[in-house]
């Protein structure tokens, strides 16, 4: 991978904030993860990660108050940033190169 | 319940210097969001779990993202980050040495401990199945002993417990060659030993049953090193050792297979295996055969051992005529216990490792001290790299480096000097520990250096990282830059903290060294019972098959003796069985005529030694009561003992015990011995041991093998190669071993205090080298950071004595507390020492105050240096450069 490629888990979670609506805090983050992969997922590990990819120019983030949020809790809003979209759409492609001309067979039976 | 969880305080302090302040509020109450949202969906029970559990991710993951991280300034752990941290490390070589040699010598002692503690208690016996290998022995609890002829043969034709039985006598037997004779150990097994042990031969075969029975040619198996100096065959050469013949005793074995060098634990410093051919035995007795048993899988262990009872119960009455001791049953232990060594040996490596433990946690809290301070004084340079945009994770990262660099380097020296130790273990230690040449520096063992070092080094690099990473706004670092080594308040705090902790530690440490010396002395003062002086000694084996019985052998012994009663410089000359101070042969049990052993419980047992009328004059142990033996007492008369005045002390207190008889050894059919005499008591079980009391019979020179103890005139070793000639003029084929002046015996006899005394000694007074120059860098710091408020005070006319003794206040309230806890936590710790310890109790107070009074005198110490330099300090440029 290039230095400026997304780890699996980056990809996961740039592409929950897409299935989101495009704007999503870490909650329901987790539980869509969690209901995709099938396993438990680390809030922190989703949080870590999200921070990082924004210091990295790929996610932007908003701050809600928390009489904003109406829960008393303040949070962070995530957006996928249009360079993050590009690298996203970058990996899928590399990955259809690989998976082409395989197969459907090997698909789960 | 229902309350909102709490992340634990730990955490949340991990995260605060990781994460920007808003980020921690965030992240927590979205977590406590998500625990909502679990409550519904799996319980409160689990989704607090979940919480606990996912909370405590924090701060692994983010050191994890420190290490790891690839941010817009380049990633910190490249070839680029390695070499500045390497390099900016290499500036400062006076921190970097102290911090990798003294966490060395820590990780090498911890680890040569480990690799010991590995070979003798972690590592599996070296056989197949070893968990189902036994040993079966006699027993009449507290007492175990092995097996005579007659309950081997028994065990073998009833019982159904186990898979296999074999047996074997271990020995020493002279081997001649045409060189020389000399002394070797040697087992001889029951045919079926070496396949319940799964050991193979390399080249030839194991003895097969017949090879057992008692008019057999008498066969032998030798190792590989054996064959190699003997035969001459090394390697695929060995088969050329087949066929040869090798001479024990006098006696022609036939080799009939080649074994490989390493046999495993029961087979260590044997080279020969004889095969056993057991006589048909005239009665229950002697018991000499060590018998082993590999257990069935299916097989119960306690019925197992119900059905030892039963074939010992069955036996019983068959032989009652040869055997009286009722009490006695059979039992087994898993083999693996019994090659661990006593108790007494994994106490001593406790305590070694608890001692060198303890001098790597000062070491650990010393570089932690060192590190804050470097990254202290470099407040300046960091709050620049803040500045140009290096995250908090980065210079953290950055500093978590320079610590694995050092924890890389002190793995490093300490797998060296644990090599070193673990090569000097066998030539030191083997006295008192065993199974030392098994001790290798083997996959686990390095696993733990490993895992040792890095614990070490997140220790004592993780508090000054996080404190270098996250600290606080740009403008104060950059502003106090060049001030050097100075802290914020956190830091002054963790230091202090670090070097009470050290000084608490090295306490425990002192005074157990304290102890151990304290009764290191009173040993050495012992008086041994013996007049040690002028003492020669040596062991002389005569060969079965050239002196068969007692009368040649008494008769090689007289003459023996004449010859070299009549040496020049030699006064007296004797033999006997045993050697004080460590030397015995064997014990034996006896029933006392005056007070009998009641059916059901054991008999009392001493140790045993044959000994001769010379003997008593020339080891100079007085006569106290009673007569010496004669020459009656050797040839046919009735059965006579000399008794020491403990044996005497301790079975008929207050009287005396000459007349007193007993029956010897179980067999209540043996004629009554009698007590003739009380001589001065000898240790025959070390030093210091337990005093059990010594029983002395005549007739040790119609011994094979006695030890030979030569009273001279002047220096015992002037006269020693005269001894050794007038020997081998009488006989060349009987070697001469176990030579030693009784200084030597006396000294050897201490080598284990010596050697823990030794080595507590030095691990204390590095440990507190370490603190008191911790202690020392506290105080100097502290005065340079108040060096102005000091000018100030001296300036507006401040006594110098009161700027000092306000420097050495501080300092000294520290050492006060550090070493308060230690002197509690060393009252409950030391209670370890109190097997090790003689005539001296483990809270004695008088060592305890005198490691007190120690460490606060250096202390002082420590702080007068720094306290006199702030009283010179110059008001009027001290205040100028302020």
């Amino acid at each position: 991978m290039t230095r400026r490629g997304l780890g699996e888990f980056e990809q996961q979670v740039l592409l929950t904030i897409l299935q989101l609506g495009g704007e999503a805090y870490s909650v329901p983050m987790v539980v869509e993860l969690e209901g995709r992969s099938g396993r438990e997922i680390s809030q922190a590990a989703v949080y870590i990660a999200l921070r990082r990819l924004e210091e990295k120019g790929l996610v932007s983030s908003r701050m809600e108050s928390p009489e904003e949020t109406g829960t008393g809790r303040e949070r962070r809003y995530f957006r996928v940033e249009p360079t993050g979209l590009e690298l996203l759409q970058e990996s899928r492609r590399t990955m259809d190169r690989f998976w082409a001309g395989l197969d459907t067979g090997m698909e789960e039976a | 319940m229902g309350a909102e969880p709490r992340a634990p305080g730990w955490v949340v302090w991990m995260m605060r210097r990781m994460m920007p302040e808003q980020d921690v509020r965030v992240a927590l109450a979205e977590l406590r969001e998500l625990h909502t949202h679990w409550k519904a969906e799996i319980g409160e029970k689990e989704a607090d779990r979940r919480f606990r559990r996912q909370v405590r991710q924090y701060p692994f993951r983010l050191v994890w993202q420190a290490l790891t991280v690839t941010g817009r300034t380049g990633p910190w752990a490249s070839r680029t980050g390695v070499t500045q941290s390497v390099r900016s490390l290499m500036r400062a070589p006076g921190l970097t040495s102290a911090i990798v040699l003294t966490v060395g010598v820590g990780i090498g002692g911890c680890t040569a401990i480990f690799a010991v503690v590995d070979a003798l208690f972690l590592q599996p016996l070296p056989y197949p199945d070893a968990e189902r290998l036994t040993l079966i022995q006699t027993e009449s609890m507290p007492h175990r002993w092995p097996f005579s002829v007659v309950d081997y043969q028994a065990l073998s034709e009833q019982q159904t417990s186990f898979e296999a039985v074999a047996a074997y006598d271990r020995s020493t037997s002279t081997l001649t060659t045409a060189e020389r004779a000399e002394r070797i150990t040697v087992i001889a097994p029951t045919p079926g030993f070496f396949e319940m042990f799964g050991i193979s031969p390399v080249v030839g075969r194991t003895p097969v049953p017949d090879e057992g029975l008692p008019d057999a040619e008498p066969t032998v198996l030798v190792t590989q090193d054996f064959a190699d100096r003997h035969f001459d065959s090394s390697g695929s050469d060995a088969v050329g050792a087949l066929g040869r013949t090798v001479e024990l005793d006098g006696l022609a074995y036939q080799v009939i297979g080649v074994l490989p060098s390493y046999v495993g634990p029961l087979g260590r410093d044997v080279e020969a295996f004889t095969t056993l051919r057991l006589q048909p035995p005239q009665r229950r007795g002697p018991f000499f055969l060590n018998v082993f048993g590999k257990l069935r899988t299916d097989v119960d262990h306690t019925l197992a051992a119900e059905e030892l009872r039963a074939i010992n119960d069955r036996l019983f009455p068959l032989w009652a005529d040869s055997y009286q001791n009722e009490g006695s049953s059979w039992g087994f232990q898993d083999l693996r216990d019994v090659l661990r060594g006593d108790a007494g040996t994994g106490r001593l490596l406790l305590i070694l490792m608890g001692a060198v433990g303890m001098l790597l946690l000062v070491a650990t809290a010393n570089a932690a001290n060192l590190l804050i301070a470097r990254v202290a004084a470099r407040r300046r340079e960091l709050a620049v790299r803040r500045a140009l945009g290096a995250t908090r994770a980065h210079v953290m990262g950055h500093l978590m480096l320079e610590s694995a660099l050092l924890t890389m380097g002190g793995v490093a020296v300490g797998l060296l000097l644990a090599r070193g130790g673990v090569a000097l273990l066998p030539v030191v230690a083997s006295s008192y520990l065993p199974r030392l040449t098994e001790v290798g520096l083997g996959g686990s063992v390095w696993v733990f250096a490993v895992f040792l070092a890095a614990g070490c080094g997140l220790l004592f690099g993780l508090i000054p990282a996080v404190q270098g990473g996250g600290g606080p706004d740009l403008t104060e670092g950059l502003r106090s830059g060049g001030r050097t080594a100075t802290g914020g308040r956190g830091e002054q705090r963790t230091q202090r903290l670090l070097v009470a902790g050290q000084l608490a530690i090295v306490v425990p440490l002192l005074a157990g060294a304290g102890l151990l010396l304290s009764s290191f002395v009173r040993l050495q003062s012992l008086d041994p019972g013996f007049d040690a002086q002028s003492l020669l000694s040596m062991r002389v084996s005569l060969s079965p098959a050239a002196y068969p019985d007692t009368p040649t052998r008494s008769q090689f012994w007289d003459q023996a003796l004449e010859r070299i009663g009549a040496l020049p410089g030699v006064e007296a000359a004797a033999v006997a069985g045993a050697r004080p101070p460590e030397n015995l042969s064997f014990t034996n049990n006896f029933n006392l005529e005056d007070n009998p052993t009641p059916p059901g419980q054991s008999e009392p047992s001493s140790p045993w030694v044959i000994s001769e009328p010379a003997f008593f004059e020339v080891m100079g142990i007085p006569l106290l009561k009673g007569r010496g033996f004669e020459p009656a007492d050797i040839e046919d008369g009735p059965p006579t003992v000399l008794v020491d005045e403990a044996w005497e002390r301790r079975y008929f207190p207050g009287e005396s015990a000459v007349g007193r008889r007993f029956v010897e050894g179980g067999d209540m059919s043996s004629p009554m011995t009698t007590v003739v005499g009380v001589v001065g008591e000898v240790p025959y079980q070390g030093l210091g041991g337990e005093g059990g009391g010594a029983v002395y019979r005549a007739g040790a020179r119609g011994l094979g093998s006695p030890y030979l103890m030569i009273r001279v005139a002047g220096d015992p070793a002037a006269v020693t190669s005269l001894v050794r000639e007038e020997l081998r003029r009488m006989d060349s084929t009987a070697p001469i071993t176990a030579l030693a002046t009784g200084e030597t015996l006396l000294g050897n006899s201490l080598t284990r205090p010596r050697h823990l005394s030794l080595l507590l000694t030095v691990f204390a007074l590095v440990a507190l080298l370490l603190a008191v120059v911790g202690l020392y860098g506290i105080t100097a710091y502290s005065v340079q950071r108040r060096a102005g408020d000091i000018a100030i005070r001296l300036a507006l006319g401040g006594s110098p004595s009161s700027v000092l003794s306000m420097v050495v206040r501080q300092g000294m309230g520290l050492a006060a507390v550090g070493v308060a806890v230690g002197v509690a936590v060393a009252l409950g710790v030391n209670r370890i020492l109190v097997d090790l310890l003689y005539e001296v109790s483990p809270d004695d107070p008088w060592t305890l105050l005198g490691v007190a009074a120690l460490m606060l005198s250096v202390s002082a110490v420590a702080c007068l240096i720094p306290g006199r330099h702030a009283v010179r300090l110059d008001p009027s440029s001290t205040l100028r450069e302020e």
